[in-house]
Parts: C-alpha cells; structure tokens; sequence
C-alpha cells in the first residue's frame, strides 16, 4: 500500500503505457528502437535536473542554456571545417568551457532569487535562447565573418536552419555500430551515458554530494554551520549545464543535422516531464526516477498519437495527448508536491 | 580563557549590546539569563561568528582568548578558535543520516582533488568511526547509519552536541536553551552531559529561561538587561529572587490604567486550549503574555487562521470557526498583528487606503452611492478628512495621507494600523506586540489610545506582549501562557516578580 502511494505517479504512467501500446498496434521492436532513439538523446537532459533538485533549486529549467552552449560550439566546428576525432573533442572541449562560463552566470542569477529559482529558470532559457538566435540570425555575416561560407544564408547574413553534421555524425556511427528494428545504432551514446551516470554517481558520493543535500534540506542552518551554500548551488548549476550540453551533443550528432535555430527549444519540458513521471518530486530526485522515467514518458510519446488515430480515427486527439503529457505531468507533480509539503508542515507542527 | 572587553553592538544605530565585560573560565559552566530580547543571542551570535553580525557592521570592544586579541567576523574563524554553538533550534537536515550531520562540512575523504576540494570523494568508514567516538563520548548509543528523521527530539539534541564536540580542539562550547523542547529526564540527561564536558576542561556557556536548570548546572550566572551586563553572581550568591529582579529592572510608570470596578459579562469563551481555557469579559483590558514559544500568540494567531490551532471558540455563546475572518469581522472582532510589514499593511498603498481598508461597510459616510455600497465608488474627500483627522490624533509623522505606508517608520506603521483599528471600531481587538521596535514616546501614545478605545469605545481589549511591565500598567488581567496552556491568571495589584515567576512555569498554577 505504501509502496502504491509512494509510487502512485510512475504506476499510473506504466499502465497508461499498457493502454497506449495495446491500442497503437505497433510492433515491440519498433516501439523499442523508437525508445531507444529518445533514450540516447535525453537521458543525460533529465540527468543534469537531479544534482540541483538535490540542493533544494527545484527543477534547472535553464539546461537549456547547456543545449545552446553545445549548438555553439557544433556550430563553430562546422565553421573550421573539423572531422574525425578533432570534431568530437573540439564540440566536447568546447561546450564544456562554454558551460563553466553561462552555467556560473546562471548560478549568480539564481542564487539571487532563492525561493523563485524554477520560474527564474525557465526566463532565463528563454531569453538566452533568444539571445542565441539572435547572434546566429544577426550577428554572423556581419559582426563574425565565417571561414566556411557554406553554413551562412543565401543572402550572406545569418546562419542557415539545418546544418549537415555529418562528421560529427561519422564519429558516433563508426563505434561500436548494431542493428536494431532495421536501423543501424552506435553504442558509443550509450558509453557516454553510461560515463556520465558513474560519474553523477561519483558525485553523490563526495563531499560535494553531502553539501548539496545538507543545502536541499536546510539552507538557513547549512549557512549557520559555514557551509558556503551559493558556492555549492553553483557547482551544481555548472554540473547540471555541461550535463545538458553533452546531451545536446549526442542529440544532434544522432540526428545528422543541427537545427540551429530550433534544436535546442522544448528539451527542458520533455526532461522535467520525464523526471517527474519516474517518481521525482521538485525536492527529491533519484538516478532511478531518471532511468524509469525517460522509458515511461516516451513509450507513452511514441504510441499516444498512435492509439488516438486508432482510437478515434483523429491522429490530433493523440497530438493533444502528448502536449497534456509533457505539461500536465509537471503541473500535477507540482501539485502534489505541494500538498506533501504542507502535510509535513502540519505534522512539524503538531510534534 | 576567554575575554570579552567593553563590547558593542548595534544594529541601524539601536544598541542591542552595550559595552559588555565577561570572562568565561574552562572547565566551568557560565549561565546566562536575561529576558527576550536582552542581547543574549546577539551575544552568541557574534561568538559564533553569525553572518548577520558582520552584514550589520560588526561588533565594537576586545575578544581576547588567552590574552590574545582574535577578530571574529565569519563562522570558520570562529571555528578556528575553538568555539562551539548548539542553537536553539536545532540545525540538523532531514532527511539525512546522524554521522553525515555529525561530519557536515568535516567530512573526511580519501583523497581530496586540488581544484574543487568538494569533489573528493567521502571516506563513509572513517566518517561512522568519528561519529560513533563524538557520540560514546557524550554517552549517547544510536546507530550513526540511521536517518535523523526516526531520532527523538532528545536523541537529535545529542547529535547536535555530537557534532559541535567533533569539532577538533574546542575550548568554547555555547548551549543556547539546549533544553526548552525537553521533558524532565531527557533534561536531567543532559545536564549530566554538560557538567561532564565542563569536567574536561571545556569552557560551557549555557543560556537558559529554565532558573531551576541554571541554578543546578552552572558555576557563575551573568544576567543580561537591554543589552547591558547587569550583574555576574557566583555559585554561593544564587537566588531566583535575584535573578528575577535582575532581569526585570525597576521603570517609571508612565501611562496606567484606572481600576475597574464591575466585572463585565462573557464575551469570547476560548476553549481546550490544551486541556485549559480562557473566558475573556466585556470591557476589560486582558494582557496575555508568556516566553517565546509557549502559545500565547497563537491564540489570536489561530483564531483568524494564521496559524494552525485546535482551540475552540464562542463569541455571546455562537460557536465560531477558525479562519473564518469575514465572520470574526462581522461580529466585530478584530486583529493586529505583529508582523506589521507582511500581516497588517499593505506597504505599497498609501496611508489613508491602509487606514480604511475593510472598514467601508461599517463606515457609509466613505462611500459615494450609500444606497449600494459594494459596487460604490468611495469618496475621497470624506476620507481625506478622516485620514487627516486620524493623523493629527495619532501624531503620525509622514508626508501626507497619499504617502505610501512603507516611507514610515515603525512606529508611524503600528500608528497607522491602530488608526486602522479605530476606524473599524471593533468589539473585541485582539493585538499583538503593540509596541514591539517602536521609540518609547510613540509606545505611551499607542498604549494610551489602546486605553483610549476601551474607554470610550468600550471595545473589549486583548494585548499579546512580553512586555511585563507596560502589561502590568494597562491590562486588567494578565494571563500567563505555559507550553500552550493558560498557566496562570494574575488580577488586580500585579506583582512584576511574581509573573516574572510565572513566565518560567514557577508559581501556583
């Protein structure tokens, strides 16, 4: 019974999941190449929430400024002209160092707005999305001139839409390649992943890990006992957003194609939603939550629009689904959110 | 060991802290008593170095430890110099195990990396030994592994000690009201704890409302009045009547209340507040006070809901529930709270908007179209007039009535609210802390119309206050609230030290 109430969000998404699958009608195989695609391209997007949830900032809508950071630095790899391993370390070296610099400028913003830090997130994305589209649509062609005159507009301003990746794509295909539902996959993605969640793992185990917490649970006593939380709120920002910015990596070079104006829009949802459908709450979250609920929210992505077409013979009914999914998920987390918090308020305040 | 010469304090130009001389001894323990708000905690804070001390200037005077001057301005340097502090509240994390509470922020790791020493990684070995020592140190068995949560209140208290002990080379350890949440044996447990430490060599400083724990525990006693030492006794010279007198002080009477002869009906009959209850009469003046945190502010707090209450109230005999404000405020009951900034202005609208606001039913001369006052525009001009009125009555300072409230000081704030109050005109007015931050020459003003409006108005007066002595001054009664419950009902002539007592649960109940 417990486990029931304490699972009651993940539990209803599996059997939405059963729902959604039975009606859609496709075939497991394809379902789970579908999954998989999604698995690559955003577990690390909802693995960079979890160490800011842990220091008590709720969910880092601003990730997607680790997204932008990597676009940028795809971006300036096709402008050199790199392939082969150069690519790889030159988009990786660069979005790192990209993401120490913004990931700390968004750290100062939100330990300015303590309290507030899931709204101030999400304004901070988007104007820096705004921001960033606007160097790339303005900026180059006339401020920057670009080596490779190949990337840029007709017209010699701006940056084109889609820029062909290729090389960077090379580099993943060419490790370790397996066929699934007919399609060719690379492993390397998922030894990135794998990397990465060690070293999230790594990191809940060091002092950094206990620091958070103690900020997550108490910020006012771990100030009192000299730890310095904005300190630690901004490593874990930084962490979060270099996160988010290897993730945009794999995503683009699984893709092929940069959307540079376009690419980075909407992954913050689609993480958060994923989170919270694993069972995270915006002040507790797990590397299981993250695992679970990446499956869950896409499984439930990928057939929804299906079984609505099947269902009512209306592919938007489906459509309308997904968008319900991905927002109303977050808002009803929240919620219960809460509700919990007011119930230990209450129970504080009787003890 | 330690030596505090003529230290100072003062926040915004209030002095909380005047020129200060103590010694504190190793090996002893050094009560220190004083009322609310007489400089204890900011005593404390800046020994521990509390971040709020340096934000608001630091300190002025000598910190000598072993004759060396040190400077205190951060919590690490005060760590550094061996001081310890429990806090009142207990500073653990939830959620948390007792050895990562113990180690916060002295984890040990097994190597450390050089760029972002908080990415080495944690010795949890180490960490279960160091914590299992500072815990069998201080006789305490619990499992270091277990989360903090399932511990007793009792349990945590010794973690919490646990912890501050861990700390490497402590000379100086601060107990701030380390037993106000404790139950008899638990208390008695720690006491022995604390005498042990003393024992080795530990300099304790141990801050108390308890009088009988102070007299049990400590070697010398310092009391604390306004900010200034009032006096150190040692062991041989304690007295609870001295202690008492101490701390209260002697004042001049200023603003006094003029017997009442008749004894008014029932008004509001305040129920199962614990097991206890209050009847408060019609007409009469009823302070209601306590330390903090024994539930006397929740009274008038829970009944419009700010706070989660399980008493029960009847107003003339009908049954009223809690939050239920538009009800209280139709039967004419109202409430100032002493929060001013965030429960009783709104500090954006000017001063007239604050002194009307929810009066305009009760007062159709506001409004333009009386025949249907909930659409009416109001009219500016009757309550200009009344507003300016209010102002020159009350003697509030400000630029004009379409002054934003927020421009005031306090005490103009607290002026504008009673002006509020007045305007409203209530049967029964429940405030709190009237006269709380607030100059001495607005506190008589204030305290005088609250007299004022039971008088004239015969509006029944509730005041929630620690302040003993102007309640002695204006209250009717003064009722004594004790770990939630009505403790005690003084009447008539008031004894200042007997309700002093009283307020530290001594006294017949």
């Amino acid at each position: 019974m417990k486990f029931l109430k304490n699972n009651l969000v993940p539990i209803a998404v599996f059997l939405l999941c059963l729902l959604s699958f039975h009606y859609a009608g496709v075939s497991l195989s394809y379902l789970s190449s579908e999954v998989y695609t999604r698995f690559i391209r955003n577990t690390l997007f909802v693995l960079a929430l979890i160490l800011p949830v842990t220091c008590g900032m709720g969910i880092n809508f601003a990730i997607v400024v680790g997204a932008i950071c990597a676009q940028t630095a795809i971006v300036l790899a096709m402008d050199l002209n790199l392939s082969g391993l150069p690519i790889l370390l030159f988009v990786v070296g660069v979005s790192i160092a990209l993401s120490v610099l913004f990931g700390t400028l968004v750290a100062m913003l939100l330990n300015r707005a303590r309290g507030t830090e899931m709204i101030v997130s999400i304004m901070i994305g988007q104007l820096s999305s705004v921001l960033y589209q606007f160097v790339f649509m303005v900026g180059y062609g006339t401020i920057f001139h670009p080596a490779n005159e190949a990337i840029l507009l007709d017209t010699g301003v701006g940056v084109r839409n889609m820029l062909d990746v290729a090389p960077l794509k090379q580099v993943f295909t060419s490790v370790l390649p397996f066929t699934l539902d007919g399609k060719v996959y690379s492993l390397l993605p998922l030894l990135i992943i794998g990397t990465f969640t060690l070293i999230l793992i790594y990191l809940q185990k060091s002092k950094l890990g206990v620091l958070a917490k103690a900020v997550g649970s108490d910020l006012h006593n771990a100030n009192l006992l000299g730890v310095n939380s904005n300190r630690i709120r901004t490593i874990c920002i930084v962490i979060s957003t270099i996160f988010a910015a290897m993730s945009q990596i794999i995503t683009v070079s699984d893709f092929g194609t940069a959307m540079v104006y376009t690419g980075h829009l909407g992954i913050e949802t689609y993480a958060a939603a994923a989170i919270l459908v694993g069972g995270a709450t915006i002040r507790e979250a797990k590397l299981r939550n993250c695992f679970l609920g990446v499956v869950l929210f896409h499984t439930l992505f990928i057939t929804s629009p299906m079984a609505g077409q099947n269902l009512f013979n209306n592919p938007s009914v489906g459509e309308y689904f997904r968008s319900f999914l991905a927002y109303g998920v977050i808002v009803i987390a929240i919620i219960m959110n809460l509700k919990k918090e007011k119930d230990l308020k209450l129970q504080n305040f009787k003890a | 060991m330690l030596e505090l010469k003529h230290l100072s304090k003062a926040f915004d130009g209030h002095t909380v802290l005047n020129d200060i001389n103590l010694t504190i001894l190793p090996g002893k323990v050094h009560g220190l008593i004083g009322a609310n708000g007489s400089g204890k905690s900011t005593l404390m804070n800046i020994l521990n170095g509390n971040e709020t001390i340096a934000r608001s200037g630091g300190y002025t005077g000598r910190i000598l430890l072993d004759g060396r001057d040190i400077t205190i301005q951060n919590h690490s340097q005060s760590v550094a110099c061996g001081i310890a502090m429990v806090h009142q509240e207990l500073a653990l994390f939830s959620g948390m195990t007792v050895t990562e509470n113990i180690k916060i922020n002295r984890e040990k790791t097994r190597f450390s990396t050089l760029l972002l020493p908080e990415l080495s990684l944690l010795d949890p070995n180490k960490n279960v030994r160091d914590a299992q020592h500072a815990l069998e140190a201080i006789g305490a068995h619990m499992d270091p592994g277990q989360v903090i949560d399932a511990l007793s209140l009792n349990q945590k208290q010794f973690v919490e000690l646990a912890r501050e002990l861990d700390q490497q080379n402590i000379r100086l350890l601060i107990l701030d009201e380390p037993t106000s949440s404790l139950n008899i044996t638990e208390t008695k447990a720690l006491l022995s704890c604390i005498r042990e430490i003393a024992d080795r060599g530990i300099a304790v400083i141990f801050i108390s409302h308890r009088l009988e724990e102070i007299m049990q525990v400590c070697d010398t006693v310092s009391v604390l009045r306004d900010g200034t030492l009032i006096s150190t006794y040692e062991k041989a010279d304690f007295s609870v009547g001295k202690f008492a007198d101490d701390m209260v002080g002697r004042k001049i009477v200023k603003t006094q209340r003029a017997a009442k002869e008749q004894k008014g009906d029932v008004l509001m009959q305040l129920s199962q507040i614990n097991g206890t209850g209050l009847d408060i009469r019609e007409g009469e003046v009823l302070g209601i006070t306590g330390l903090a945190g024994q539930g006397q502010e929740l009274l008038a707090e829970g009944l419009f809901g700010l706070k989660p209450a399980s008493f029960q109230a009847r107003f003339k005999g009908e049954k009223l529930s809690l939050g239920d404000n538009s009800t209280l405020t139709a039967r004419g009951i109202y409430y100032l709270s002493d929060d001013r900034a965030k429960t009783s202005l709104f500090r954006e609208s000017p001063v007239w908007k604050n002194m009307i606001f929810g009066t305009e039913l009760r007062h159709r001369e506001f409004l333009r179209w009386k025949a249907c006052p909930a659409l009416s525009l109001l009219d500016r001009k009757a309550i200009q007039a009344h507003a300016q009125a209010m102002i020159e009555q009350l003697n509030i300072v400000c630029r004009s009535p379409d002054a934003p409230v927020r421009e005031l000081s306090g005490g103009n704030q607290q002026k504008v609210c009673i002006a509020r109050a007045l305007t409203f005109a209530p049967k029964l007015l429940f405030v709190n802390e009237p006269t709380r931050g607030i100059d001495i020459y607005s506190k008589e003003l204030i305290l005088d119309w609250l007299l004022k409006m039971n008088e004239r108005d015969h509006t029944t007066v509730i005041i929630t206050s620690g302040e003993l002595e102007e309640l002695v001054r204006v209250c009717d009664r003064v009722v004594v609230m004790y770990q939630g419950q009505v403790f005690q009902t003084f009447e008539g002539e008031m004894d200042l030290e007997e309700l002093t007592l009283s307020l530290y649960g001594r006294g017949n109940a």
